[in-house]
């Protein structure tokens, strides 16, 4: 019997899935995307040093603060650009907003409805207002905030190699600081509702891979590590990474000495468990997890208790901010020519992007190697084993395509990314 | 906005889809980042089709159809010819639909080297040039930018669903910078497109960003772009950081039409060989 699901809706970008049941046997799953390739690497080639942070965010409308970071990253990586602390505090909180209001898309909007069988978020909207309007509530303040330092949140405008164009309003940021204390309290309301989900059951051993910092719950700095290896840099990591694309396959898989691995929530969680803030770590200690968990559904769980985490993260980070003397934030840099990678924590996993510079200024090379991209063959692994252990062969055609699409959403995944 | 004083109308509801083809989907989170603006929309009209918002229903007719994303695939193309036929209004949104966005860099490069460096197997894989919608289906109403501006969005499906064409101001974003109170770019001798594009976005880049307009909208009717290039070729920016910066949201074939126009018309107001040549009309931004 064959599985198809044209059109796979509540995820970011269009996607599409096909498996062959039989019973105790899945087999040919193959998760795809149907976003055109739109060749963004190759096109960057002969450009200025100055344009990946503006035409990478637009990679992504669910996630392009991640890419306007990531590309000015791996761009001072090349020149040799030193950044100053507050500049980096600015970055780090722009980086908050983004997992913030992603998350909290994804949980309410994206992911609670396959939990209360509802398929229309307008009516999920009306049904649960009390639940929506703390979800808007918290998208909100994270939206609002980013655009008080980047100048607009799709897309960022003000942060460029070495530092911003312009600094933001601090009698605004300390207005944040005064609202930070509600949010978290949102945050835990929206996290508790995730503690006592039925998460199906799904008995596989993954690899999880994420930034791990000693000092942090990894996003921003540090160096790359899997669950089953130690540290390493993010340089010799990628080069690590074997790419490839399939036939007739818009998406490059990747794939860690031959195998298929997971980045986003659930493994930054499994790596970094015990750097949470406090209200974050005391939420986690109610969800009783036994480390490291393996069932990918609780991805969605890592998300909320990551949500606590950020906003606790977003307060300190403001608090620091605000305690730095205000400086004009347009650094001096010299271009220069070199290689050089960026590596940050998006909400769905690790992030990298490598560009190469020469001595003009112009970009030589460019690779980015996205979370969905790294996550589509862990997608198609997993499918196989769920779609075989809840015996999805016996299941109606209707309760078949719900579960397989529960399953993606649980990943979260982003085509428009995995494309670009 | 509508008015709340009355009851909501009990009759049927327009229906309005929104269909992303390639791109970021940044137009439609603009829209949700509306929060309860968006979440009121539906007092109003009913959601036809938002793959982000709800799963994909089968509906026959569409009242007001939004495309954001630029075709890039076959499937993009019949798509889009599709939701034509079963659609009153068709309107584009966003840069990408409208203009190409930065995949139109793609018309300007040799295309099957661009697809072989990024792809090690392209065979099967679409790659087409960069068109924006209009080249392939009739559009009614264009929404631009990139992304779009939310409170353009909904003031343009109030608009429609009253049974009135949504409007534009034909005039530069300069004119948002200086109710902004924006300090001009150009005036600290810095590149910036704003006197040749469209407004209505409200200036973000250069107001919010300090961030140089780089015409992502569209190049206003009737713009001198002749007179802007010897402004600019005067020790601001060279050629080919102007084409450069063109480029980036596909509006080189704009300006291109534009510069043919004002050939034209100083042809026009000049057919004397002798006449002065200071009758270009200033710009806003140069006053």
């Amino acid at each position: 019997m064959k599985l198809v699901i044209n059109h796979i809706d509540k995820i970011e970008g269009h996607g599409s899935l096909i498996a062959e049941l039989e019973k105790g046997h899945v087999d040919k799953v193959r998760f795809m995307t149907l976003e055109g390739a739109r060749l963004t690497e190759s096109l960057l080639v002969g450009r200025p040093y100055s344009d990946p942070a503006i035409i990478t965010p637009r990679i992504c409308g669910v996630c392009p603060i991640i890419h306007n970071i990531t590309a000015l990253r791996g761009v001072e990586d090349a020149m040799g650009v030193k950044v100053k602390k507050d500049v980096v505090l600015l970055r780090k909180l722009m980086l908050c907003c983004q997992m913030i209001d992603s998350h909290a898309l994804h949980l309410i909007f994206l992911s609670l409805g396959d939990f209360l069988n509802s398929r229309n978020d307008i009516r999920l909207v009306k049904e649960h207002p009390k639940e929506a309007a703390v979800t808007l509530r918290v998208k909100d303040f994270a939206i609002r905030l980013s655009k008080v330092i980047a100048g607009r949140t799709v897309h960022p405008l003000a942060s460029q190699v070495g530092g911003f164009k312009r600094t933001p309003d601090r009698a605004m940021l300390k207005q944040f600081l005064a609202e930070a204390d509600g949010i978290l309290e949102d945050a835990l309301a929206i996290a508790e509702i995730f503690r006592g989900l039925p998460y199906p059951k799904l008995d596989i051993e993954n690899e999880f891979v994420a930034l791990v910092h000693p000092k942090e719950y990894a996003y921003y700095d540090g160096k790359m590590a899997t669950l089953h290896k130690a540290a390493m840099p993010i340089k010799k990591f990628v080069q690590g990474i074997e790419e490839y694309n399939r036939p007739l396959e818009r998406v490059k898989h990747t794939r860690l000495q031959g195998k298929s691995y997971m980045v986003g929530a659930l493994a930054r969680l499994n790596l970094s468990n015990k750097k949470l803030h406090p209200q974050a770590q005391k939420f986690l200690k109610k969800c009783h997890l036994k480390f490291p968990v393996h069932n990918t559904f609780y991805n969605i769980l890592a998300q909320a208790i990551e949500l606590v985490h950020f906003v606790e993260e977003t307060k300190l980070l403001l608090k620091e901010y605000l305690a730095t003397k205000e400086h004009d934030m347009n650094y001096p840099f010299a271009v220069k020519a070199g290689k050089g990678f960026g590596a940050s924590e998006a909400p769905r996993g690790t992030l990298f992007h490598y560009y190469e510079i020469d001595k003009n200024g112009t970009v030589k090379g460019c690779n980015l190697i996205t979370p969905t991209a790294q996550l589509t063959e862990n997608i198609e692994q997993d499918m196989a084993v769920y779609l075989r252990d809840s015996n999805a062969a016996e299941m109606t055609s209707d309760q078949r395509r719900q579960a397989a699409r529960k399953l993606i959403r649980a990943y979260d995944p982003c085509m428009t990314c995995a494309t670009h | 906005m509508p008015e709340h004083t009355e009851e909501k109308p009990k009759k049927k509801k327009p229906v309005v889809a929104v269909y992303s083809l390639s791109c970021c989907e940044g137009c439609q989170v603009s829209i949700i980042n509306q929060g309860a603006k968006f979440v009121e929309l539906f007092d109003y009209i009913d959601l036809g089709d938002m793959m982000l918002v709800e799963e994909q229903k089968d509906v026959s007719h569409y009242d007001v159809a939004f495309i954001e994303g630029t075709p890039l695939t076959k499937e993009n193309i019949e798509h889009i010819k599709h939701i034509r036929e079963k659609s009153t209004y068709v309107l584009t949104l966003g840069n990408c639909a409208t203009h190409g966005n930065y995949q139109g860099i793609k018309n300007y490069r040799d295309k099957e080297a661009a697809m072989r460096s990024v792809y090690e197997k392209p065979r099967g894989i679409d790659n087409f040039e960069v068109k924006p919608v209009d080249q392939y289906i009739k559009v009614d109403f264009h929404l631009y930018q990139c992304p779009l501006n939310a409170e353009e969005f909904l003031r343009f499906v109030y608009a429609l669903v009253n049974g009135k064409a949504p409007e534009v101001r034909q005039r530069p974003v300069c004119y948002e910078c200086q109710i902004n109170g924006t300090d001009c770019l150009l005036h600290k001798g810095q590149m910036c497109l704003g006197p040749m594009v469209l407004g209505g976005c409200n200036a973000p880049c250069p107001s919010d960003g300090h961030y140089r307009c780089e015409a992502c909208r569209k190049v206003l009717e009737g713009a001198p772009v002749l007179n802007m290039e010897r402004k600019l070729f005067s020790g601001i920016a060279a050629k080919e950081h102007l084409e450069e910066t063109l480029e980036k949201f596909s509006m080189k074939e704009d300006w291109k039409k534009a510069r043919i126009k004002e050939e034209e018309r100083i042809a026009k107001a000049a057919p004397k060989p002798a006449a002065p040549t200071a009758s270009a009309p200033s710009t806003p931004a140069t006053k």
